[in-house]
């Protein structure tokens, strides 16, 4: 793995994870559309769309597997984004529902890389 | 509690149904290349909107179950849309994937007891009594 697609794979992750978290940071401000939910929304979305640009600069750096490609951007941020806000929010989730996060996770990468 | 439910049902149905509108967008925007920036655009103010069902279910319940469900019931609405609408032949693997995401999202609907209690808001601050009745 070169040292440019760690990096936008970083970045990525990063992005994903902020966006999250400012959505979670917003959601905090309940139903009204407060000045914090305002800024949370926005915030999340202003980083979620830019990140964009770096999963397209992954798919420009591995042309040849678009899947995997795929794969390490997405579970990569649901992963951090997971364990992040678990962190940030003391969510508890029992062992079950962390099985339950695995599961998901794995077939994630079983749909993607399993096409023909 | 029942209304709660609801409203987290109806929040993750938004969610799922704009965010698979504008997943169709992208998709025609790559294979219409005369309508390439009206369906980016389209798909974008579309995905961007459905965001806002997001935050109100990261209001509503547990942020790790809200984003695992709605990602996981997205994925899973977004790989069988495109095996209805545009006849996808899917393999047997990723049929098996499609079921190993809708396993572990029922494995995290299905807390232990002790659990249950807590389940529709976030754990250690309970939702306060207006958002249920809202």
């Amino acid at each position: 793995m070169s040292i440019l697609l760690s990096l936008f794979l970083t970045i990525f992750w990063a992005m994903q994870i902020f966006a999250n978290v400012a959505f979670k940071y917003g959601s905090a401000g309940g139903e009204k559309h407060s000045r914090r939910w305002l800024t949370g929304f926005l915030a999340g979305n202003t980083v979620g769309a830019s990140s964009i640009y770096f999963v397209m600069r992954i798919y420009e750096l591995m042309p040849a597997n678009p899947n995997l490609a795929a794969v390490l951007a997405n579970c990569g941020g649901f992963v951090g984004s997971q364990l992040v806000l678990a962190w940030l929010f003391r969510s508890r989730l029992s062992r079950i529902q962390w099985a339950g996060v695995g599961l998901v996770v794995l077939g994630t990468v079983l749909a993607t890389l399993g096409g023909r | 509690m029942r209304i709660a439910s609801k409203a987290i049902t109806g929040y993750f149905l938004g969610y799922w149904a704009i965010g698979l509108a504008a997943g169709v967008c992208f998709k025609e925007g790559g294979t219409d290349s005369g309508h390439r920036l009206l369906y980016f655009l389209l798909g974008n103010v579309l995905g961007i909107s459905s965001t806002w069902f997001l935050v109100r279910l990261y209001a509503r319940m547990n942020v790790n179950l809200a984003m695992l469900v709605a990602s996981g019931g997205g994925f899973i609405i977004f790989q069988v849309a495109l095996w209805l609408i545009y006849h996808v032949r899917l393999t047997l693997l990723q049929w098996a994937g499609i079921l190993m995401v809708a396993a572990g999202m029922v494995m995290t609907l299905w807390p232990p007891r002790r659990m249950r209690d807590q389940m529709p808001t976030q754990a250690g601050s309970p939702a306060p009594a207006e958002k249920v009745t809202a």
